[in-house]
């Protein structure tokens, strides 16, 4: 009887010890992903193998230059119907049809037709 | 003399507008967008001659000057300068979206060296100079793009 119990105490134990085991380990893991998650935010993963200079690209919202006629929107349009700041403002060139093509001896004169669809 | 006078103002007219309609030629180009996922291309079309020179700009897709930049290409040759594209700036063009132009060219462009190229540009994803490079001939010609432009083609 004496032997029994001992050996329901020795198991119990053990299960006891794995449990533990059990619990600790997913923590240990945890703990490890927000190390890598830290380290995730610290290096922007490429997976090309050039070196990144000048690729751009990353955040045209760093693009703020001052265009010197109130450019006030949130560049969150499609940028459709934008003529700048009237045909001869500072900011954006003229739209299509609003003046003649550059005279660069490409044109025919006549503006181009566009179809967007 | 009413009459000679107006033969001659005909006559006159017709040798001047003549050589003028015998060295344009009407093309049409055809630029499919992939579906990339990101908001509308900015799209810079230019030519450079024989020489890899830059010879001028056909159309700039995109309205915003600041982010002209980004089409790195065409801003290396121009300096960004705004004035390349006035009169030839039309709205930026969506993921799976068809831009179609027609435009009278110069006929000197074709079968003598020149090349159309197209920068592109998403806001938020990675600029794409020289996407498309075509020899402009009187054969027409096409390409595939690599990252937003599906493909790209000229006809007559």
């Amino acid at each position: 009887m004496k032997l029994s119990l001992s050996l329901l105490a020795l198991t119990a134990a053990l299960g006891a010890a794995q449990a533990s085991h059990a619990f600790t380990a997913p923590l240990l893991a945890d703990s490890l992903r927000a190390d890598s998650a830290t380290e995730a935010q610290l290096y922007r993963v490429d997976s090309d193998e050039d070196d990144d200079d000048d690729e751009g690209g990353w955040g045209w919202g760093d693009d703020d230059e001052d265009e010197g006629c109130g450019d006030d929107d949130d560049d969150e349009d499609e940028d459709e119907d934008e003529g700048g700041c009237g045909m001869n403002g500072q900011g954006n060139p003229a739209p299509q049809g609003s003046t003649t093509p550059p005279k660069n001896g490409l044109f025919n004169g006549a503006a181009p037709k566009v179809i967007t669809n | 003399m009413r009459k000679p006078s107006l033969l001659s103002a005909l006559a006159l007219c017709t040798a001047m507008t003549l050589p003028v309609m015998a060295s344009a030629r009407p093309v049409t180009l055809s630029v499919d967008m992939a579906n990339y996922g990101g908001r509308g291309a900015y799209l810079a079309i230019y030519v450079t001659d024989a020489s890899g020179a830059y010879a001028g700009s056909l159309w700039m897709a995109g309205g915003k000057s600041k982010y002209y930049k980004h089409l790195s290409d065409w801003k290396k040759f121009t300096g960004g300068d705004r004035a390349e594209v006035d009169g030839i700036t039309g709205a930026s063009v969506g993921a799976g979206q068809s831009l179609n132009l027609s435009m009278d060219l110069a006929d000197a462009l074709f079968d003598a060296g020149y090349t159309l190229h197209i920068d592109a540009a998403v806001e938020e994803m990675r600029d794409s100079p020289n996407e498309i490079s075509v020899p402009l001939t009187s054969a027409g010609g096409s390409a595939s793009g690599s990252r937003y432009i599906s493909s790209f083609s000229y006809a007559f």
